[in-house]
């Protein structure tokens, strides 16, 4: 008879906190047992609960990719009592995590393409885990673009990614902003009208999406206009979580659970949802 | 394998069991029927069903799932073992023995849930088969035999002068033969089975199921129908399949403890997020209920989540009946 | 109050029929037959030809007046005397405009008390065949196929026996009908739990709320229950905690009396409803029987006397003041 607890977290301890927005912070964890720090696998796509004891569990991606290792990476924007607490905490803290969960963006698929990622705002994180995954093993796809969008300037986050994307000269980089400031010398307009001025091609192509969503809602008709099938369309969905284990019934879209069938999803399979409720 | 027994030994039999566990029986307290641990009440002479679930048993109202309290550079974190000591459940009728069993892949599978999972290994489920039937039920349509259930380790018919049992599985073979059964047939199972008030089925439950996908789009039928619904968690928490949850710490952030909670499609924030509450409405919560144990459960575990015991029903405060929404959607 | 009286049920229908036509009415609140035994249903109706299913029985339990916290609008809707008395508290509470509501009062005599009948002849409410009402203020009960004639006192819940407003208090048009006289002015026998010693109270309680399973049944049907936002919905900071542990369960139930303090009107419904039987008529009655005490207030019956908890007097009681 199975004697662990699914419910228990595994013990953290933050080992760096990074400010990214007024409202926004990254945290760097890595596990107190040793052992797990080197064997703790994952997927890029894939989530956890993290804790604060006394507070709560919350579910955020895990933004880190999976070819960085030693610690995790997680973003937070302060929202409510789990993400308040959260953002109380310092350097040297403990949480809790339980993890990996949900399915992963599915790297076979994508082999030998050229990927086209587009994100917005906060929703960066879970994509940057993708893209930095694909960078670290940059022989396996064609042509890279990201196209990153933010309200302001001073809410672009992974400032410091995208610092290092943009030296790279394998990938290609697009930066935006709805509404510049005096010092800034990028781009200015709202994330799918730069999309559409950008005339990816579908062909060969795979485009993955996260950010707010009505951004998402004009870049995949931006997407459909560039002929992108919706099959060659990725995202992640969000929905309320608790167990992450498919058992509270909480996050369900029909008869699948965003955090057991989700929650990476293609366009394709979300057009064939029974439901809109999310 | 059929063994009978009278009256009083029967009472007798119930006694001796407790040197193998806790035995619960179907008791009245506080003007209800619940399962409890026998000491000097008697069977009783008539009872329908439990105003609470068998689940509560197996998948409780709270559940204490982990403590942890701060120390020095870590922290102590101790998870709560699964009660180990055996139990005995008599009197079981045959919808919420089928719950239990209905519930078992949620908590199964990949992530097995080791309270619910224990609960059943340590507990011997001693049916009865029913001679009424409940108000408001409808277990016959959810395949659901009054008369006979496979789902329990020993099943009993009430006979004038006591009982016929059957034996089910090899862990109740050994508690009856213990000298106070004696061996019966088949002629003598039959002849136990009872006389049910016959009444047309209300609906066919293949076609309700075949019709709920295009069902699902019909605003105007879940608005109507779920008019009246309250948003209390009732139907919810009296149901022997419902299992959502909530997972919530109390105490303080120096020590404390994590429980696991019912939860209730119903509420209006159950799915709601810090941006955006994607059933905000109450028609589609009612719809997310219905269509949850009447479609999407069986697509994912090949069963209903009902079991057609009639408790969301009769214990209703607004009158709102699953029954007329399953004949309409038949 | 107009003197308007409707004769019968079919008046009544061509009566809302002409108001919904004309536009007076959007929605309309009453009753239609129920789906399972002692029960009726209430019937939500958005337009006429709703209307034919407006049934009354000889079980109108439910106060109707809770819907007015989610159907908004010009409501129409049926109301016995204890119900007007909800409608009273909701108008001086402001959240409901008398000039959008369209009152109807229904005769009473009387709800039947199918736990208090079933109770005393040593049965569960299932077991009950047939209940209904005899000539003589009684009913008549078939159980196990035998005929049982049992008083008014044995058959009607207790706070309609002790019912002073059997009259609805506000009203548009009445029906006509047989109403239950009402009770002389005394107020109904002290509860014996309440003259238990607090270890006695406590003991009582701690088992009657260990039982509740926090499904928020009698905050739901509670009219009083008006807040959009809950105080157990709240997090931030969690005042109740989800989880039913005694301590958030007394704290939940303790803290929603005192949040319904004047406008409680001691419908019973909170106690009709609950899935496991918690007694809460009995602490709603102590509040009821502390305010007329304390402050010589009686929820529910003047539109025009200041609510107690919003005005102050200078001979409001202060002995807790030290």
């Amino acid at each position: 008879m199975e004697e662990k607890n699914i419910y228990q977290p595994h013990l953290m301890e933050i080992i760096k906190i990074i400010v990214e927005t007024g409202d926004t912070k990254t945290f760097h964890i890595q596990f107190l047992d040793e052992k797990l720090r080197e064997n703790f696998h994952y997927l890029a796509g894939q989530f956890g609960e993290y804790s604060v004891f006394g507070e709560g569990e919350a579910t955020f991606c895990i933004s880190s990719s999976p070819t960085r290792r030693g610690h995790l990476e997680f973003s937070v924007k302060k929202v409510g009592r789990v993400t308040q607490a959260l953002h109380q905490l310092n350097e040297g803290d403990l949480i809790g995590f339980r993890g990996p969960y949900g399915n992963f963006f599915p790297l076979e698929k994508f082999k030998g393409k050229n990927l086209l990622f587009i994100g917005g705002g906060i929703g960066l994180a879970p994509l940057r885990s993708l893209i930095n995954n694909v960078v670290d093993t940059r022989a396996d796809y064609r042509d890279i673009t990201i196209l990153y969008g933010a309200r302001t300037p001073q809410d672009l986050c992974f400032k410091y990614d995208l610092e290092a994307w943009s030296k790279d000269p394998s990938l290609q980089l697009v930066t935006t902003v709805d509404v510049g400031d005096k010092d800034w010398k990028g781009k200015v307009g709202l994330v799918p009208i730069v999309l559409e001025e950008l005339q990816p091609s579908p062909q060969n192509a795979v485009a993955i999406t996260c950010g707010p969503p009505i951004m998402i809602r004009y870049t995949l008709r931006a997407l459909d206009k560039l002929g992108f099938a919706p099959d060659q369309v990725w995202t992640t969905l969000e929905m309320k979580m608790k167990c992450g284990l498919g058992k509270c019934g909480r996050c369900n879209i029909g008869p699948l659970y965003v955090c057991q069938d989700g929650p990476v999803f293609s366009l394709d399979e979300i057009q064939k949802f029974i439901s809109d409720e999310f | 394998m059929f063994f009978k027994i009278n009256q009083g030994k029967f009472k007798e039999w119930l006694l001796a069991l407790k040197n193998q566990g806790e035995v619960y029986i179907p008791t009245k307290e506080n003007n209800l029927w619940v399962y409890a641990l026998l000491e000097r009440q008697e069977w009783p002479a008539y009872f329908l069903n439990t105003r609470i679930p068998v689940k509560n048993l197996f998948f409780p109202n709270r559940q204490a799932l982990l403590s942890w309290k701060y120390e020095p550079g870590s922290m102590g974190m101790n998870s709560f073992v699964p009660e180990g000591k055996k139990r005995l459940i008599v009197g079981l009728r045959p919808c919420d023995s089928r719950s239990l069993q209905l519930l078992k892949p949620v908590f199964a599978g990949e992530y097995a849930d080791i309270f619910y999972l224990k609960n059943l290994d340590r507990t011997i489920l001693i049916g009865l088969a029913c001679s009424q039937i409940c108000p408001g039920s409808f277990c016959r349509e959810m395949q659901v035999d009054p008369q006979d259930s496979a789902d329990n380790d020993i099943f009993l018919r009430a006979t004038p002068e006591g009982f016929v049992a059957k034996v089910i599985t090899e862990r109740g073979k050994g508690l009856l033969a213990q000298g106070f059964f004696a061996e019966a047939g088949e002629n003598d199972w039959a002849a136990a089975a009872q006389e049910m008030p016959g009444r047309d089925a209300l609906f066919d439950l293949e076609i309700v199921k075949a019709n709920l996908n295009s069902f699902f789009a019909q605003e105007e039928f879940w608005q109507k129908v779920s008019a009246k619904c309250l948003n209390c968690g009732i139907c919810t928490y009296l149901c022997p399949t419902c299992h959502c949850f909530d997972i919530c710490d109390l105490r303080t952030p120096e020590k404390g403890v994590r429980f696991r909670c019912y939860d209730s499609c119903a509420f209006p924030n159950f799915t709601k997020m810090a941006v955006h509450n994607p059933r905000a409405e109450k028609w589609r919560r009612y719809r997310q209920r219905v269509s949850h144990k009447f479609n999407f459960f069986f697509q994912n575990f090949q069963a209903i989540a009902c079991v057609g015991c009639g408790r969301c029903v009769n214990f209703c405060p607004v009158n709102l009946d699953l029954r007329e929404i399953l004949t309409a959607i038949h | 109050m107009a003197n308007q009286v409707i004769e019968n049920l079919s008046d009544l229908i061509s009566l809302l029929t002409e108001l919904f036509r004309n536009g007076r009415l959007t929605s309309f609140l009453g009753y239609q037959k129920g789906t399972v035994k002692f029960k009726s249903s209430p019937l939500i109706a958005s337009r006429a030809e709703d209307l034919a299913a407006l049934n009354l029985d000889d079980f109108l339990h439910y106060n109707l007046t809770f819907y007015l916290k989610e159907i908004k609008g010009k409501v129409g809707l049926l109301v016995k005397g204890c119900d007007s008395r909800s409608l009273i508290s909701l108008i001086k509470e402001g959240q409901v405009q008398k000039e959008d509501l369209y009152i109807i009062g229904i005769p009473c005599p009387g709800q039947i008390d199918v736990k208090k009948i079933a109770f005393s002849m040593g049965c569960d409410p299932e077991d009950l065949e047939d209940i209904t009402r005899s000539e003589e203020d009684g009913v008549i009960v078939r159980f196990r196929q035998q005929v049982q004639r049992l008083t008014k006192e044995q058959a009607l819940l207790d706070k309609c026996l002790a019912c002073f407003y059997p009259q609805p208090l506000l009203y548009d048009v009445l029906l006509q009908g047989d109403y239950l006289p009402p009770v002389p002015p005394k107020l109904r026998g002290e509860d014996e739990t309440a003259r238990k010693s607090a270890a006695e109270k406590w003991a009582y309680w701690s088992a009657q709320f260990a039982r509740c399973l926090r499904c928020y049944a009698c905050r739901n049907i509670c009219p009083a229950c008006f807040c959009p936002r809950c105080v157990v919905e709240e997090n931030m900071p969690e005042w109740i905690s989800p989880v039913p542990t005694l301590g958030d369960n007394f704290v939940f139930h303790l803290m929603r009396l005192m949040h319904v303090a004047g406008t409680c009107t001691s419908c019973g419904e909170c106690e009709r409803v609950c899935p496991v039987e918690i007694p809460l008529m009995k602490l709603n009655e102590k509040m009821a029987a502390d305010l007329k005490e304390l402050f010589a207030f009686e929820p529910g019956v003047d539109l025009e006397k200041p609510l107690p908890f919003r005005t102050y007097r200078q001979e409001d009681p202060n002995e807790f003041i030290k």
